[in-house]
């Protein structure tokens, strides 16, 4: 058991460190200015680090409270919505304050700019492939011995016997996992707005630049929150389902070989939800560097 | 390098007209070209620390100049100076 604990953690900084290239996020700043930022800065890592920690608890709660292990199920979302809670507390309460001459670059900044590739095609087709997992443990499972739907999977083995398994990951935990899911995802894209949004406190290129590293990391840390809102699920539903298909005592061949592969799948997301954890935990940080070729503070083309 | 819009706040001239001006210099000045495009107006506005109201005005007497038009592709509040639109930068490498 414990052999696997450390598989599944080497492969996740393994897939961790394939995401994001550490040596990408380097502060680029004039020496003038690096005091302010980096401060920001370390504000904002210690309200993601509150964020985190408040979604470590909250989850641990949520995953006691509700019937039949739905609480466990919710609680991968709720620790991602804590999560990204942290990261837009971060970003409005690093917001510059404006006084005097006001600058800003005429540029266009989108949420598409500041999106780490690999992370977020990571988490788009884990969040497809939760969805296609969910309609199909949905459209297969049945009632249960207590009536509740979804929560057993049936079969008739022959003209005068049936074999019923559970619990299965049918109506009574997806509608649920479906709107907590789409609730955290939408609070994904808003904090992803915010972090967007915010004003760069100045304009002068080096400024930018180093507030884009920010904004990149604040983005990251939100998709890699989202990836656990996802990926833990995906785990669990897959992991659930594919041991029950395995192991169903009448399984047609079509059932075995799907088990299988959700088996598998399931292996990938838990690797997947750890990557984002280690991502979130001891992601990259943030080194002030001297830049060679700065130009002079607070420098404005127009007047 | 983007160049920059400046909003000075004693200034008597009210801050939507201070940036119609500047980015009228700027594209008679070949600074922004056919095609570049503006701004999302709340991305401006709170990058000056402005009204999107204020913005908005700008960036509605500049349509009503003739300088900038509705960009179809992403939707009606962005706005670009000619009908190509500029892709994203990708920023994080």
């Amino acid at each position: 058991m414990n052999g696997h604990v450390g598989v599944v953690l080497v492969l996740s900084f393994i897939l961790a460190l394939w995401l994001v290239r550490p040596s990408r996020l380097r502060l680029k700043l004039d020496p003038s200015r690096q005091v302010a930022l980096p401060a920001g800065h370390r504000k904002a890592v210690g309200w993601r680090w509150a964020g985190l920690v408040t979604g470590v608890v909250v989850a641990a709660s949520t995953s006691a409270v509700g019937p039949l292990g739905l609480g466990l199920m919710l609680s991968p979302t709720v620790f991602g919505l804590c999560v990204i809670g942290g990261v837009v507390v971060a970003e409005l309460t690093t917001m510059p304050r404006f006084e005097g001459v006001r600058t800003a670059a005429l540029e266009t900044r989108t949420v598409g700019d500041y999106l780490p590739a690999r992370l977020g095609g990571l988490v788009t087709g884990s969040t497809i492939g939760l969805g296609a997992l969910l309609a199909t443990t949905t459209l297969m499972g049945s009632a249960d011995h207590m009536g509740l739907a979804g929560r057993s999977l049936s079969r008739s083995c022959s003209p005068v016997y049936s074999a019923v398994t559970g619990p299965w990951p049918g109506l009574f935990w997806s509608v649920p996992l479906g709107i907590a899911v789409a609730v955290g995802l939408l609070g994904t894209v808003l904090a992803l707005r915010v972090v967007v949004l915010r004003p760069p406190s100045g304009w002068a290129p080096d400024l930018v630049a180093a507030v884009d590293d920010l904004r990149c990391r604040a983005a990251e840390a939100v998709v890699a929150a989202a990836g656990v809102m996802v990926a833990a699920p995906v785990f669990a539903v897959a992991f659930l389902a594919g041991g029950r298909l395995v192991g169903f005592s009448c399984a047609p061949p079509s059932w075995i070989v799907l088990g299988i592969r959700l088996l598998a799948v399931s292996a990938l997301m838990l690797v997947v939800s750890g990557g984002c954890l280690v991502l979130l935990l001891v992601g990259p940080r943030l080194r002030p560097v001297e830049s060679a070729d700065t130009p002079v503070a607070g420098q404005a083309v127009r007047q | 390098m983007s160049p920059a819009l400046t909003v000075t706040p004693d200034d008597p001239t009210p801050p939507s007209e201070q940036l119609r001006r500047q980015l009228v210099d700027l594209i008679e000045g070949g600074q922004l070209v056919e095609g570049e495009r503006l701004p999302p107006l709340r991305q401006l506005a709170g990058d000056l620390g402005l009204a999107v109201g204020t913005v908005a005005r700008t960036y509605r007497e500049l349509e009503a100049a003739g300088w900038s038009g509705p960009d179809v592709a992403a939707g009606p509040a962005s706005r670009l100076l000619r009908p190509s639109r500029l892709r994203g930068s990708g920023r994080c490498g």
